[in-house]
């Protein structure tokens, strides 16, 4: 529904994907180190539990796919937002296929579902930053203007703005929502080059908090995951499935 | 005893020269501020009396209401709103289209004639400015007109929404219009009058019939609101779209809403400039540009240029930022010092109420709720006291009747025959139905079917004339109206409006495909209303009661005054307006003198420093003057409005505390203007320099 700020940041379920054995070896990465599995498998099993039985969510596993090294980072393969599904059409080649099984449970969830299928368009989950009002799409490798534009149809209540993403892999590889009207951003060059183009360009008003007093954090390792470029929010697709009309 | 004088200047330009105390800011004025008087009406000149003429009451009626020669477009937009019954008016304004099939703003100062020109006299009365909180206007049918615009707006495409969000508002909309959802009477078929989208699918339908039932219980007015809290909530809620291109050619749109401008590049938003952060807008030839503050890091402004297809498409872009960035940010326009340099450039400046004004006028509204009646336009329906919903939609003119010179009331005039080819019925066709609907309060309405013969017609209007004679002679009861309940003790003009008028009847046209329905507003003014006048005919739809009174007042007036100049002059804003006295203490001349003060006041800027009064204590004297000058810079004129502070003090005073004090008052008194520069002098001497 269009803009309902006060559900912004709550849901009902949540959409995971095992780690492929072939992660450690064939996963996209930007640096060279060598990743551990049964840690990465520990963290992912850790972040699972704490999405079930500390947040309360009904997760939906989606088994893993050998063939797709990537596809524990469910959240490039759609964007959800209100009742919408947008399958996406992820930059990488290798990654392509990793949508079928995804859109295949979103569908299952009763979400309506658009699906991206212009070939000139990409566009990774990860890019895709929703504010409860607006949404900010990172232009980065992964992600083109087309696909900004595909999702701009997909949902649109909201506007869509494109915000150049530089020497870092996806929008959300430094930024995201810490609650309605917060956005958690890091300290890094790259970081900083995407806040100056969301305050500047979008007046964005912004306050820098040393620590977020009113919200309860539970940390969660990702190092490992962190070796292949992926961060947290990457493992899972958030969905609200309440009714809120 | 040493004298001081701190001074403090506010200027049109930047001023970045070391070695002052200063800190600037620009902030200009765009082309030229200042309208000169413009006149007021020359409409009555009493030559010859027409003949009144049976066949001609019926054109009668239009004469009445005839737009005179030099009509403004507020006259016809007072009496649309006065006709719906509206009060929140300032959100409104008439739109017609030009003769390239550009939709524009009826000006409300500007004689209606001269901006029509070519173009067909066909209005529609539409949303100007589109609130960011429906929730805060005071009266339900003011959101209800809102609703209206907005379904036009969702239907047309206008307005973009997502599949839920289309079912959501129709839902409401049925609520609002159907009231609860009953199984019986609605099938699935009851809503296929209505359009929620622009393609509107079975899927849609039923979605919105689920939601339909959800509602149940709400009443129209909270479907209305709940409406308008979705609707409002939309990304393109409230923007005015222009194509244009951007410096490299590209093409992109500009969209300018309460927030500021907006810059769409293939549905996606590429740019936003809050208004807080534009310095200046102004436009040239094809061109429109706007000036940008600095962000934290820089140091200069940048200049932003956009070319639209055409100069007029360039000046309307600019006007509709003006007059969004008044409304939106400005608490108040203000009327400027006449100047006596020739202007060049458009003189345009928004000349209405401010959301602030309006709101606070809003909030003075103590009637109670009125009553209307909700139906779409392809639905009517008729209540049973015999009432009938009236469809104003769109005013339009039947043809131009006939030029009559000035000064002279020719039978040409009143010629029979041309008036008579314009016959009723044929009115009816030319009404086109907009989509939205509008209703009026009932009011005395003499109801006539007009699906009878040319005969019946004839006969008819034979025992109308009857009627109008015999009102003639009658002895006319006085009617006071709901308005002349609320003047109260204004200053307004003279023209107020007494009570004893004279009886008429409120007219009424109904748009196809119902039948014609036209009582007769008569008045015995006419006889002096249109003579002398060369007009297009153009038909207000309704004339009510308040202003056949005004009429016959003035008519009175000019009869009994044998000359016709100053009897004649009346300014025919100023009897809708002394309606408005009764919420809004201020009286307001039509004619509009503003000066449109560009918010450069950022927000976290400091030192904004304006005052306008002097204060004299025992030790500091100030003294303001404001200074408003001109200047041409390559073909664009500017108008600069300084104000300089002068601080005198006979002692040694901290000047710092002086200035800010000065500053303080200064921002009480007018929070949207900055200081450009502060000058510190010791000396006995000011010395001024202007850049």
């Amino acid at each position: 529904m269009a803009g309902l700020m006060s559900g912004f940041g709550c849901f009902t379920h949540a959409v995971v994907r095992a780690v492929p054995q072939s992660l450690a070896r064939d996963a996209l990465r930007s640096g060279g180190l060598e990743v551990d599995l049964l840690k990465v498998q520990e963290e992912y099993e850790e972040y699972v539990s704490v999405l079930k039985h500390r947040l309360g969510l009904e997760v939906l596993e989606l088994p893993a796919d050998e063939a797709l090294p990537d596809c524990v980072f469910v959240e490039d393969a759609a964007v959800v937002c209100g009742d919408t599904a947008l399958v996406s059409r992820p930059g990488a080649q290798s990654r392509r296929r990793e949508t079928e099984a995804v859109k295949a449970a979103l569908t299952e969830l009763g979400l309506n579902i658009v699906e991206m299928t212009d070939e000139s368009a990409t566009l990774d989950g990860g890019d895709v930053l929703f504010t409860g009002r607006e949404f900010f799409v990172g232009l980065s490798k992964r992600t083109n203007q087309r696909g900004a534009e595909i999702l701009a149809d997909a949902f649109k209540d909201y506007a869509v703005s494109t915000v150049p993403v530089q020497d870092a892999l996806h929008l959300k590889s430094f930024c995201s929502m810490a609650g309605p009207g917060l956005i958690a951003i890091g300290s890094s060059e790259a970081a900083q080059k995407a806040l100056k183009a969301l305050v500047i360009v979008y007046r964005l008003k912004y306050d820098v908090f040393e620590k977020l007093k009113d919200h309860m954090l539970i940390p969660v390792t990702n190092q490992e995951k962190a070796k292949v470029d992926g961060g947290l929010t990457c493992c899972s697709v958030l969905i609200n499935m309440k009714k809120n009309i | 005893m040493r004298r001081w004088h701190v001074c403090s200047e506010m200027s049109a330009t930047v001023s970045g020269s070391p070695g002052r105390i200063s800190r600037s800011f620009t902030q200009s004025i765009p082309d030229m501020t200042l309208y000169g008087d413009v006149g007021t009406m020359r409409a009555l000149r009493t030559a010859q009396r027409p003949r009144m003429d049976i066949r001609s009451a019926a054109a009668l009626y239009f004469c009445v209401s005839v737009l005179m020669k030099r009509a403004k477009g507020q006259y016809l937009f007072f009496q649309v709103c006065d006709h719906l019954n509206l009060l929140e008016k300032d959100y409104f304004g008439l739109s017609f289209k030009d003769n390239t099939e550009q939709s524009c703003w009826l000006d409300p100062t500007k004689d209606i004639k001269r901006q029509i020109r070519n173009s067909q006299w066909q209005f529609v009365f539409s949303v100007k400015f589109y609130p960011p909180d429906p929730s805060q206007l005071t009266e339900d049918i003011t959101r209800y007109l809102l609703c209206l615009q907005l379904r036009q707006d969702i239907a047309s495409g206008r307005l973009p929404c997502s599949f839920v969000t289309h079912a959501l508002l129709g839902s409401y909309t049925l609520q609002a219009e159907l009231g609860d959802h009953d199984p019986e009477e609605h099938r699935l078929d009851y809503i296929s009058d209505f359009q929620f989208a622009p393609n509107q699918t079975k899927e849609l339908e039923e979605k919105v019939v689920e939601l339909h039932k959800s509602h149940r219980g709400m009443t129209p007015a909270q479907a209305d609101t709940q409406f308008l809290e979705n609707a409002k909530k939309l990304s393109m809620y409230g923007v005015d779209l222009h194509h244009a291109k951007d410096s490299e050619g590209v093409d992109i749109m500009l969209g300018v809403c309460a927030n500021g401008l907006l810059i769409y590049k293939d549905r996606l938003r590429i740019n936003r400039f809050a208004w807080p952060k534009i310095l200046k807008i102004s436009y040239k030839r094809s061109n429109f540009y706007i000036k940008i503050r600095p962000g934290e890091a820089e140091q200069f402004e940048s200049t932003v240029g956009f070319k639209l297809p055409n100069h007029r498409a360039a000046k309307r872009v600019w006007k509709v930022c003006v007059e969004h960035h008044t409304f939106f940010r400005l608490v108040s326009t203000e009327q400027p010092t006449k100047t006596k340099f020739l202007t060049l450039g458009s003189k345009f400046r928004y000349s209405g109420r401010t959301q602030a004004q309006t709101r606070q006028a809003s909030s003075l509204i103590d009637r109670p709720t009125p009553y209307f009646q909700r139906t779409s336009s392809k639905r009517i329906s008729r209540s049973l006291d015999g009432g009938i919903a009236l469809h104003l939609l769109c005013l339009c003119v039947t043809g131009t009747l006939g030029l009559v010179s000035n000064g002279s009331m020719s039978s040409a005039l009143l010629n029979e025959t041309s008036l008579y080819e314009i016959p009723v019925h044929r009115l009816s066709l030319k009404l086109r139905v907009q989509g939205e609907n509008i209703y009026v309060r009932h009011s005395n309405l003499m109801l006539e079917d007009l699906d009878k013969t040319q005969e019946d017609v004839l006969k008819h209007q034979a025992s109308i004339s009857e009627l109008k004679r015999s009102f003639m002679e009658a002895t006319p009861e006085p009617r006071p109206s709901q308005w002349d309940k609320r003047l109260t003790g204004s200053p307004a003009t003279s023209l107020r409006l007494q009570a004893h008028g004279v009886r008429v009847l409120v007219l009424g046209i109904r748009t196809p495909p119902q039948t014609l329905r036209m009582p007769l507003s008569l008045c015995s003014a006419e006889k002096l209303v249109y003579s002398g006048c060369s007009f297009k005919c153009g038909c207000v739809l309704s004339l009510s009661c308040s202003l056949a009174r005004y009429f016959f007042k003035r008519a009175l007036k000019c009869s009994e005054t044998k000359s016709c100049q100053a009897a004649h002059n009346f300014d025919m804003a100023s009897p809708t307006l002394t309606k408005t006295v009764g919420i809004n203490a201020e009286s307001r001349s039509c004619v509009a003198v503003r000066v449109l003060r560009l918010d450069g006041n950022g927000d976290g800027e400091p030192g904004v420093l304006m005052t306008a009064q002097t204060i004299t204590s025992e030790s500091l004297c100030t003294t303001t003057t404001t200074h408003i000058t001109k200047t041409l810079k390559g073909g664009l004129s500017e108008t600069r409005i300084e104000k300089r502070i002068v601080i005198t003090g006979d002692s040694d005073i901290d000047h710092d505390q002086a200035l800010a004090q000065a500053i303080k008052e200064a921002k009480e008194q007018h929070p949207d203007m900055s200081v450009t520069r502060v000058v510190v002098h010791k000396e006995t001497e000011l010395a001024e320099d202007e850049d």
